[in-house]
């Protein structure tokens, strides 16, 4: 007996390209792939930290190389990655606990989660540059 | 869901490590920003000292189990071969149990008690 023709005919809607992410989504997804970079970061925060402990030499060519264009750009994308981890992931927190759980008070903190992010990296760009 | 390994209890871990890091980062960054450390002996001063030694290995387990948990759950998530799902969950054992490996080398080095 055939027991699921249906299912073959059923639409899928994965092409990335339609598929219009609201903003809750995008806070979602962004926090998933900002995690995802932290992780890979560590071995760069790991080796400036031995570095800058070893001698005083040492320390102060930490210092010169956290001076670099290259060294900048990076530490804003991953300062970046961890404020968003950090703003969306105090959301999700207070998701667990129902707070902003309803569709128009979770479209309302998710764009606050951007507006804090934003106002945050504006600090942080300048600590940098 | 399970009290077993892919249950609640990775979750609950996930949530209280979360609330630790962002805690322990919070209270860090200030104290960085009021101290600025100019010089090694500054530095190596605020690190290897008992109280910010403490709390920074107590940071880097909040941040392993933390991290462990998020890439296990993004890997199980979007990788389904099983083959490949395996040697990805594995690479990153080895990942976290080197970087942790090296973290208590570094903090052992820089004790000053």
């Amino acid at each position: 007996m055939r027991t699921t023709p249906q299912k073959d005919r059923r639409p899928k809607y994965l092409d990335l390209l339609h598929i219009k992410l609201p903003i809750t989504g995008i806070v979602s997804i962004a926090h998933r792939a900002s995690g995802v970079l932290l992780v890979l970061s560590i071995p760069v925060w790991l080796y400036l930290l031995e570095t800058s402990l070893t001698s005083e030499q040492d320390f102060q060519d930490v210092v010169k190389m956290t001076d670099g264009i290259a060294f900048k750009v990076m530490a804003i994308v991953v300062f970046w990655s961890l404020v968003h981890h950090f703003f969306a992931g105090i959301r999700f927190l207070l998701l667990d606990v129902d707070v902003a759980i309803e569709k128009r008070s979770a479209l309302k903190a998710a764009k606050l989660v951007l507006i804090a992010e934003a106002v945050v990296m504006l600090f942080v760009v300048g600590w940098i540059i | 869901m399970s009290w077993r390994a892919g249950g609640i209890r990775p979750w609950i871990v996930q949530r209280v490590s979360a609330i630790l890091l962002a805690v322990i980062l919070c209270v860090f960054m200030i104290k960085l920003i009021i101290f600025s450390p100019e010089y090694f002996q500054d530095w190596q001063d605020l690190i290897g000292g008992r109280f910010w030694h403490t709390v920074i290995i107590t940071f880097w387990i909040a941040l392993f189990l933390h991290g462990w948990i998020g890439i296990r759950d993004v890997i199980m998530d979007y990788v389904h071969p099983d083959g490949l799902r395996f040697s990805l969950l594995t690479l990153f054992a080895v990942f976290f149990i080197s970087m942790t490996i090296w973290m208590f080398k570094i903090m052992i080095l820089a004790v000053n008690l």
